[in-house]
């Protein structure tokens, strides 16, 4: 696979032109099939070992959805998952394994815990199921409790005697007592008090050190995203427009969208100019798509070539990918020597953007 | 009392009786509002916030609660209002914004119609001259075809649209005050950023004042002019917005400006906490409220600190702690910038 080149390192997990697409059904009786929502539409990328990938994007760009289609809970249209070089059969035997590799922590830490059994019981199933033998589980279990900052004494309490942010570290000791290689975040912080919010975002970082795990970080707060991410992926619409490391995102967003995003974040600082509204409408419905590139119809930037070519991804120096005919940040030299990335959707088209086409 | 401000709350105290205690959601609240003016209310879940302006609006009826002390609008008290003084105010001068627009519009009837109901409730006018009424007010807050959309049920909105309604409908009988309780948070950051610039617009038009309840700093610093920091029931800091993001007085006010991730600033390797959990409004503790939770606490906190120890130089700036203002200014800054210092010990 061409993905392992353009990483250096080998990868725990390869995901390349992945789709996922909800039919939509009519009728009465016989339900006809009229249209499919392209949640995931086309998208690759790796995570490598001991790394944090955040993907962000606003509500209904399908980040959600791969998420779960990663974990197993939906299967994917089309599209290949390798894990540790391995194909991931989805549905099959592997799942199981690849379930134990992959776990995930959800946004609603009351929602994803089951209100009818003690949190002994709830983090001792993932031992259960990894074989670990009943006499140990209980010595286990307290040690997880006490990793991720809760008393081992509560072993026996229901999930409603937590507060929300205990809770969630619940969820998070549930998550490590299969011993994964890589948790999926989906929002995990999102839910919790401003100052609980810090405290498990800490609890998270250092769980990473210690236990050498890969996070996927799902969120749309881009400050906390930041804070937590080695790299990260930006998402409109199903498709992915910008992967770079974390600190180049945030000086020099090559992709208009992403540049959008950026500046409409509120910054807590009186001086902040207040900058004016940053792009106009919402997004389009992920029934139908725009053609070519599907953040046109908001771009300012936008020209003919937008509205008819999907653009590719376009790696530029510094390991920094996007998706744009028009760059942002980018400089003569820069776009040049850029080259097509294989990552990019299959749809795509040939043209590279090229130097001064604006501004 | 006095006619000096629009509005004025004296000493405003709002509990609940339950099975379980008395909840002391709001706990001795003052404060004021001039008209015109954009003043935030930031606080975490708990803090009274919520249950601070659902007073104000006359909404808390609930059998169980009890009210004190008073909320003077335009000379009028309303605690204690007849329900018929209530229905002049609410929703006509004093109108309101909730976070969730989906409950707040009732699905089975046409945007425009509920827009319409609402100035009729206030006003004599013709059905039809209030259904045209609507469709501007639905233009002018950023609705396109308005008059299309007018016909349009609830669920055929997105978020950013419904909240859209939801201001239109604010603004339809003129408010003189505005109270948005957290109206952007179930929005995306670019819709989040268009509904902020256009409530803000609209207020600054008309003259309304905005009473914006929050978590989010970013929001305090972009929209409003002067903010009160609650927590557990109570005001722990009030000043205007540059006062308390330059020289933020209460340690709890430096543990959240602490301890959110920033944009504008070089990335940490670990963020500043803040200790422990929220409290609970049941039995709060007698001491100072922030001191389980606080690492600066010292034998004064056993005693609740009144909000009185004004700041040299800053008529509006007062704070609910007994520190000094020169210990504060030194303890306050934690590697580099303003945090609050991690307590040794700290159990969950």
């Amino acid at each position: 696979m061409d993905t392992e080149e353009l990483s250096g390192s080998p990868s725990l997990l390869e995901v390349s032109h992945l789709r996922h697409y909800f039919p939509v059904k009519r009728g009465v009786l016989i339900d006809r099939i009229v249209a499919h929502v392209q949640a995931v539409d086309d998208v690759s990328f790796v995570i490598p070992e001991r790394e944090t990938l955040g993907l962000v994007g606003e509500s209904g760009c399908g980040k959600s959805t791969l998420a779960r289609v990663l974990l197993g809970l939906l299967s994917p249209t089309a599209g290949t998952v390798r894990f540790r070089g391995e194909d991931v059969r989805f549905g099959g035997r592997n799942a199981q394994v690849l379930r134990r590799e992959i776990q995930m922590v959800f946004q609603d830490p009351q929602g994803s815990l089951n209100p009818r059994k003690r949190v002994g019981q709830i983090v001792a199933t993932g031992l259960r199921l990894r074989g670990v033998p009943r006499k140990e589980r209980e010595s286990r279990v307290r040690i997880l409790l006490s990793e991720v900052g809760l008393n081992p004494e509560h072993i026996n309490r229901f999930p409603h005697e937590f507060s929300g942010g205990q809770r969630q570290r619940v969820g998070v000791a549930r998550a490590l007592a299969v011993q994964p290689s890589l948790i999926v975040l989906d929002e995990p912080v999102s839910a919790l008090d401003v100052s609980i919010r810090a405290q498990v975002i800490n609890l998270l970082s250092d769980l990473q050190r210690e236990f050498e795990i890969a996070y996927l970080f799902v969120a749309h707060d881009l400050a906390v995203v930041r804070h937590v991410s080695d790299r990260i992926a930006v998402m409109y619409l199903g498709k992915l427009v910008e992967i770079s490391p974390s600190e180049e995102l945030y000086f020099k967003p090559v992709h208009p969208y992403t540049a959008t995003l950026l500046a409409a974040v509120p910054i807590p600082d009186v001086h902040q100019e207040r900058k004016p509204i940053a792009v106009k409408g919402e997004p389009p419905s992920p029934l139908k798509p725009p053609p070519g590139c599907r953040f046109h119809p908001r771009c300012s930037r936008a020209t003919q070539l937008c509205r008819e070519v999907e653009p590719p991804l376009v790696a530029y120096p510094g390991d920094h990918l996007a998706a744009c005919h028009h760059p942002l940040n980018v400089d003569e030299g820069e776009v040049t020597r850029a080259l097509r990335s294989p990552l990019s959707p299959l749809s795509a088209g040939e043209t590279m953007p090229e130097v001064g086409t604006q501004e | 009392m006095s006619g000096e401000h629009l509005l004025e709350v004296e000493d405003l105290r709002v509990s609940f009786a339950t099975e379980d205690g008395v909840v002391r959601a709001v706990d001795g609240v003052s404060f004021y509002l001039d008209a015109g003016e954009a003043l935030a209310v930031v606080g975490e879940s708990g803090s009274g916030k919520s249950a601070m302006s659902m007073t104000l609006m006359g909404l808390t009826r609930d059998t169980n609660a009890t009210f004190n002390g008073q909320v003077y609008f335009e000379g009028t008290e309303l605690i204690g209002a007849s329900e018929s003084t209530l229905r002049h105010i609410r929703g006509a001068k004093i109108a309101m914004i909730f976070q969730d627009p989906m409950s707040a519009l009732n699905p089975v009837y046409r945007v425009g119609e509920q827009i319409a109901e609402q100035i009729r409730a206030h006003e004599r006018i013709s059905r039809r001259r209030a259904g045209e009424r609507a469709i501007e007010l639905m233009t002018r807050v950023g609705i396109p075809q308005a008059a299309e959309r007018a016909r349009a049920y609830p669920h055929e909105f997105s978020g950013g649209m419904r909240q859209r309604v939801m201001i239109a409908m604010a603004f339809s009988c003129s408010p003189r005050v505005l109270i948005a309780d957290e109206p952007t948070t179930a929005l995306d950051v670019t819709v989040q950023a268009q509904i902020l610039g256009e409530m803000r617009e609209l207020c600054e038009e008309s003259g309304v004042a905005l009473i914006l309840v929050t978590h989010d700093f970013g929001i305090v610093a972009s929209v409003a002019e002067r903010a009160l920091v609650m927590y557990a029931g109570q005001i722990v800091e009030q000043a205007t917005v540059e006062e308390l993001f330059e020289d933020p007085q209460h340690p709890y006010t430096w543990g959240l400006l602490g301890s959110v991730p920033r944009l504008d600033r070089p990335r940490s390797e670990r963020l500043p906490t803040i200790g422990g959990s929220t409290p609970s409004l049941l039995n709060p503790v007698r001491s100072c409220r922030f001191a389980p939770r606080c690492p600066h606490a010292f034998g004064r906190c056993e005693e609740v600190p009144p909000l009185a120890f004004e700041v040299p130089g800053q008529h509006e700036h007062r704070d609910r702690c007994w520190l000094s203002v020169d210990d504060k200014r030194a303890l306050r800054v934690v590697d580099g910038s303003i945090g609050l210092a991690a307590a040794s010990g700290q159990s969950f």
